[in-house]
């Protein structure tokens, strides 16, 4: 019961991001000066015929009142219909549609491999010699901090350039997506492994650890056992905050890599102002990052007796 | 305390001593000298430098094209080579750095500065201008970052403004979040109290005790702040979004056509370089200013 | 002890350093535990108790050297991982201080106390579980069956610290080690873990505990070692030690344990004996909280006191029992549900913000966790500026002037002045908080739980200085503790709160020689007897 009563409030709040955002949206359509249809056109360089600026003022209702544009606005996107693409002459929904999968794939593939990774390195590296978890530390940092396209960069020149071991560019055969997957995939374990370890050495201090440990339990049943489901909480919470903003990195892998996706239709729309699309893909992101967080608050409750008190 | 280093030695002989010169290397390795710090103060000061100065240190015209030079390997004339047009790739890499050192700082100073604002008004203002708050922070944290970057360009075109006001976005919330949290402790703080009871005024005792401690904790961060944008612009400029074309930009060098970079490898390794180390360096310094502080604590 | 006895636990000449620190932290020290008998290890923080404890189950973390380390006859110095690890817990169990810290919060108290069973006993899952149930059962928690499947932060802290000696005597060990076993517990609970610990070693189970309470160790232990700084300086029976203690340091930590829980000196200050001007009264104040799970809860009931010029009173209770909130009602810091406060007669409420802070200045607060008490940047003289500055030094040298009176008043020299909170000590910090305190010429000073965070030898001191004092400038004080000896001690008037409510109010030699609550008796009876009888004579 308890717990219903929390999900269903989590559902609220997370329909109240999506309704702000759709309606932060609006509001800015309808504000930039100028004629809102050239702004959905993206710039008054796309020459718009005037029988392409006719249908967009009838498919968004610019000539009616503001407030039943509004409400059919907010009806279409309930209707999953995020308007039309003007440059690819294309339902928005329909485009997503066709790029969603390879995005997926890059992104499921990423995230139990960041997670994997992390898990072990910060489990067995945390607290032990000094030069030791020094040398993970300047690695993890390097990893975390290099901008995404240039790890991508040089895992292409080592391994496809220089040792040939997988295609540079293609969305074909499964060897072309390990070296995309990796790189979206490093610098998030090398945050996660970062907080973990910083965590896990916070909690092998506890005095609840010393316990564990004066009734004979071993070094790793005391980490895996007692000290990795508390380090785990905190942990969550930025991976949440990293999943969510996968589809960000997909945009500079996906170009990186030349592959098609998610990422590189939303970099090539925002270069060419087509602003239907770049909003279809961002509502999707948001709703993706509203769901992830659900998830995530409720692995909480499953972790943490204390958070339905 | 581990339980994989109880060492107990017999019969209370004196540990085993390393020789002197064993006990140096392994506190290099141990990263107890930190030889990382000195080389990336250098590194930034060169940096710094070259924002102020181009002219000096790479006198070579960066826009200059030499049709009959197209990718030409590192030579004494052009010490990282050419790019595709002929151009210095040094002399475009140092020319570079001003914006992307200044864009960096700029978005920097802006998510710090407004987020401070805000996560202060939230945590120490009434609750309903804590509820506003923090549901526009919401918002704007389920939006991934550089997405947030692409809507805005998408709706205003690609500028330096829209470029900076897109960078001060994201990672607004986390600021806001970061200084909120803070307060919120701090508005209970024993020292707090007892300032309150010697009888000072509320925004007095706000602005002395409350506001100083409530916003160190996002000033420490500022340096890696400084390099997560940079970062950000570099893949911004990589992506095409950058500033326009004939200036020189580090993302903008790494976007050439992928074939070149088997041939002209320099080109991209060169630019791919700087960013590292910049951030790199940005990061190494900005780790040792948290220690520090943490350490005093 | 007969020779022929073997010890079970023999230390002779311990050693143990840690890399990079300064100075070995045990420096040489030999003792031994008989199978059945208790020592206990006295002596304040930093003295090296603690580490030498967990040497004995062989995680110090440090450079452990020794020239004799046994148990049960077996050298632990040549002990390998798995050896240590059927010891630890198995033949010697572990408590340590604070046991809501201790036990691991993720997981109910059941499972914490099978895993010693699991890892030691070979038993079915069933028969582990029964065990539990039997294990709480003995160590007297109530409904054993509903507290194994609770998590530790739903128990109390008294069944909290039973489930942690539940858990380290699950495989019946011959050794129970205690670290500081009672000092985050009320003095009834203390009384109770006490007694429990006492029955396990009727049972032949022999047991080495560290205290820094004297009184705990007088309690429970057959011989006392005292500890100070990395040295066992005294050691023998109890009653031998207490009685007729040789070293200094030892005389030292009876001397300070007699005047912080002394018995027959009460304070009887000269003003209060006249029917003196009421300084602050507190009329049916009342207060309640929300609860983490939305529902009201009364932290304070219709709480009615008065408090005279010049005179001490003493506000006594246990964690919970509301005397934090109500201390911070009548500074101004928490608006009362229902009731006033009325500060000279005149109510806190209806008083302009600009005559309230001068109000204000009249009550000063000593806190009780000194360091967070500072502005982690300023200096002791930025600390003292400011409250000077408040009370109406207008220029730089007058207030500097003013601050080294004050610290000498506290006992401090000039050369603090540029030190930072973090660089003092922790009685020196206090030092400072009373300093500041004193700045705006209060007229009552409020302690909340001033000493408690600080080492007992330390305790009496700024017991000593805010008596002094108090009777120097003749301002009234309003003393909160836990702790019934300092309120003995400090006041002239008691009021004992429980659960919220004053069950009881009155003169301090009433209160203390004839209780009426039942609850003031319960308080009277768990206070720490220092059998010092012979100490004044010596």
């Amino acid at each position: 019961m308890k717990h219903l009563k929390y999900l269903a409030w989590r559902l609220a709040a997370g329909a109240f991001v999506l309704w702000a955002t759709a309606t932060i949206i609006f509001v800015a359509i309808n504000l930039t000066p100028g004629d809102p249809a050239i702004t959905v056109l993206g710039s008054p360089e796309a020459l718009p015929t005037p029988a392409v600026l006719a249908l967009i003022r009838s498919e968004y209702g610019f000539n009616e009142p503001m407030h039943t544009q509004y409400f059919h606005y907010l009806l279409r996107l309930l209707h999953g219909n995020f308007g039309e693409s003007y440059r690819l002459h294309a339902p928005v929904a329909h485009l997503i549609g066709q790029q969603i999968g390879a995005s997926a794939k890059l992104i499921l593939g990423a995230i139990p491999l960041a997670l994997g990774v992390a898990l072990v390195l910060a489990v067995s590296t945390a607290k032990r010699a000094r030069w030791l978890t020094g040398w993970f530390d300047f690695i993890e940092v390097t990893l975390a901090s290099i901008p995404d396209f240039i790890l991508g960069l040089l895992l292409l020149l080592a391994f496809s350039f220089s040792l040939h071991l997988f295609p540079s560019s293609s969305t074909q055969g499964w060897t072309s997506i390990i070296l995309p997957i990796l790189t979206l995939a490093l610098p998030i374990a090398a945050r996660l492994s970062q907080v973990l370890r910083r965590e896990l050495e916070e909690i092998l201090e506890q005095p609840f650890i010393v316990t564990a440990r004066t009734r004979g339990l071993s070094d790793s049943a005391v980490r895996l056992g007692h000290a990795l489901r508390h380090a785990l909480i905190p942990t969550l919470t930025i991976a949440g905050v990293l999943f969510a903003g996968l589809l960000s990195q997909a945009v500079v892998v996906e170009t990186v890599f030349n592959r098609q996706g998610l990422g590189r239709l939303m970099s090539d729309s925002a270069t060419n102002r087509d602003v239907p699309l770049v909003l279809g893909i961002a509502l999707l992101a948001t709703l993706v990052n509203v769901v992830v967080n659900i998830i995530i608050d409720l692995t909480y409750v499953i972790i943490d007796p204390r958070v339905e008190k | 305390m581990s339980a994989t280093d109880h060492s107990i030695s017999a019969g209370g002989l004196p540990p085993a001593r390393l020789l002197p010169g064993h006990a140096a290397l392994r506190r290099v390795i141990a990263a107890d000298i930190r030889p990382g710090l000195a080389i990336s103060a250098i590194f930034l000061a060169v940096l710094v430098f070259a924002g102020i100065f181009p002219n000096i240190l790479a006198p070579t015209d960066p826009l200059a094209t030499d049709p009959s030079h197209i990718f030409a390997a590192p030579s004494l004339d052009h010490i990282l080579g050419t790019d595709e047009n002929g151009r210095d790739v040094f002399s475009r890499l140092v020319h570079a750095t001003r914006s992307s050192l200044l864009l960096g700082l700029g978005a920097a100073l802006l998510t710090t500065s407004v987020g401070s604002l805000l996560g202060l008004l939230a945590g120490l203002g009434p609750r309903w201008i804590d509820n506003i708050v923090m549901r526009i922070s919401d918002i704007l944290q389920s939006v991934p970052e550089i997405l947030l970057i692409l809507v805005i360009i998408a709706f205003w075109g690609a500028s330096m403004s829209t470029l900076l006001f897109g960078l001060g976005f994201a990672g607004l919330s986390n600021c806001v979040r970061q200084v909120r949290a803070q307060s919120l402790v701090l508005r209970r703080a024993p020292f707090v109290e007892a300032a309150l009871t010697l009888g000072l005024r509320r925004w007095h005792v706000v602005l002395r005790h409350v506001l100083p401690n409530a916003i160190k904790p996002v000033l420490v961060l500022l340096p890696l702040q400084i390099g997560i944008k940079i970062s950000a612009v570099a893949t911004l400029s990589f992506l095409g979004l950058g500033a326009p074309p004939p200036a020189p930009n580090w993302g903008g060098m790494l976007a050439i056509d992928r074939d070149y970079v088997l041939n002209a490898w320099w080109v991209a390794a060169a630019a791919a370089g700087v960013i590292t180390l910049t951030v790199l360096s940005i990061a190494t310094l900005g780790r040792d200013l948290i220690r520090r502080s943490e350490g005093r604590r | 002890m007969p020779a022929s006895l073997a010890p079970l636990l023999a230390v002779e000449d311990l050693r143990v350093d840690f890399p990079g620190g300064r100075e070995q932290v045990v420096r040489g020290i030999s003792f031994t535990v008989a199978r059945g008998e208790c020592l206990a290890l006295i002596g304040e923080s930093g003295c090296g108790k603690s580490v030498t404890l967990r040497t004995v189950v062989g995680l110090a973390g440090g450079v452990v050297n020794a020239s004799r380390l046994e148990f049960d006859g077996a050298d632990i110095r040549r002990f390998g991982e798995a050896q240590w690890r059927q010891i630890r817990g198995g033949r010697i169990g572990f408590v340590l201080q604070d046991a809501l810290g201790s036990l691991d919060p993720l997981r109910t108290v059941g499972r914490e106390i099978d895993e010693p069973l699991r890892l030691h006993k070979r038993l079915t899952r069933a028969a582990r579980q029964a065990r539990v149930i039997e294990l709480l059962r003995d160590v007297g928690v109530p409904e054993p069956e509903l507290r194994a499947a609770q998590h530790p932060y739903e128990l109390s802290g008294g069944l909290r610290q039973r489930a942690l000696i539940a858990s380290a005597i699950a495989c019946d060990p011959e050794l129970l080690i205690a670290d500081e076993p009672t000092t985050a517990l009320d003095a009834v609970v203390q009384t109770q873990v006490l007694d429990l610990l006492a029955q396990l070693r009727a049972r032949n189970t022999a047991i080495l505990i560290v205290s820094h309470d004297l009184a705990v160790a007088a309690r429970l232990a057959d011989r006392v070692a005292v500890m100070e700084s990395g040295r066992i300086v005294e050691t023998g029976p109890t009653q031998q030690i207490l009685r007729n203690p040789q070293h200094p340091y030892t005389r030292s930590l009876i001397a300070a344990a007699a005047t912080v829980h002394a018995h027959d000196k009460i304070v009887v200050s000269t003003a209060a004996r006249a029917p003196a001007e009421i300084e602050i009264e507190v009329r049916g104040v009342s207060k309640s909280f929300k609860g983490p799970d939305g529902q009201l809860r009364s932290a304070v009931a219709n709480a009615s006191l008065a408090l005279r010029a010049g005179q001490t009173l003493g506000i006594v209770g246990s964690s919970g029992s509301g005397k934090t909130t109500l201390t911070r009602i009548i500074l101004g810091l928490e608006q009362a549900d229902a009731g006033e406060v009325l500060f000279q007669g005149r109510p806190w409420q209806t008083l302009s913000s600009a005559d309230r802070r001068a109000a204000r200045r009249r009550v000063q607060v000593v806190f009780q966790d000194p360091l967070s008490s500072f502005d982690p940047r300023y200096t002791v003289e930025s600390v003292l500026g400011e409250a000077l500055a408040v009370a109406g030094y207008k220029n730089a040298p007058q207030r500097r002037a003013r601050a080294i009176e004050l610290l000498e008043l506290v006992r401090l020299g000039e050369e603090h002045l540029k030190r930072r909170p973090l660089e003092l000590s922790g009685g020196q910090r206090q030092r400072v908080a009373i300093a500041r305190a004193l700045a705006p010429n209060p007229a009552v000073l409020v302690c909340d739980e001033p000493v408690s965070a600080l080492d007992v030898s330390v305790q009496a001191q700024i017991l000593d200085l805010l008596r002094e004092i108090k009777q120097k400038l003749n301002i009234a004080c309003l003393f909160i503790s836990h702790d019934l000896g300092v309120i003995r001690r400090m006041s002239d008037e008691v009021v004992v709160m429980n659960q919220g409510e004053i069950v009881e109010s009155g003169k301090a030699e009433t209160i203390f020689s004839a209780p009426r609550h039942e609850y003031t008796k319960l308080l009277l009876e768990a206070i720490p007897v220092l059998d010092v009888s012979a100490v004044a004579a010596a």
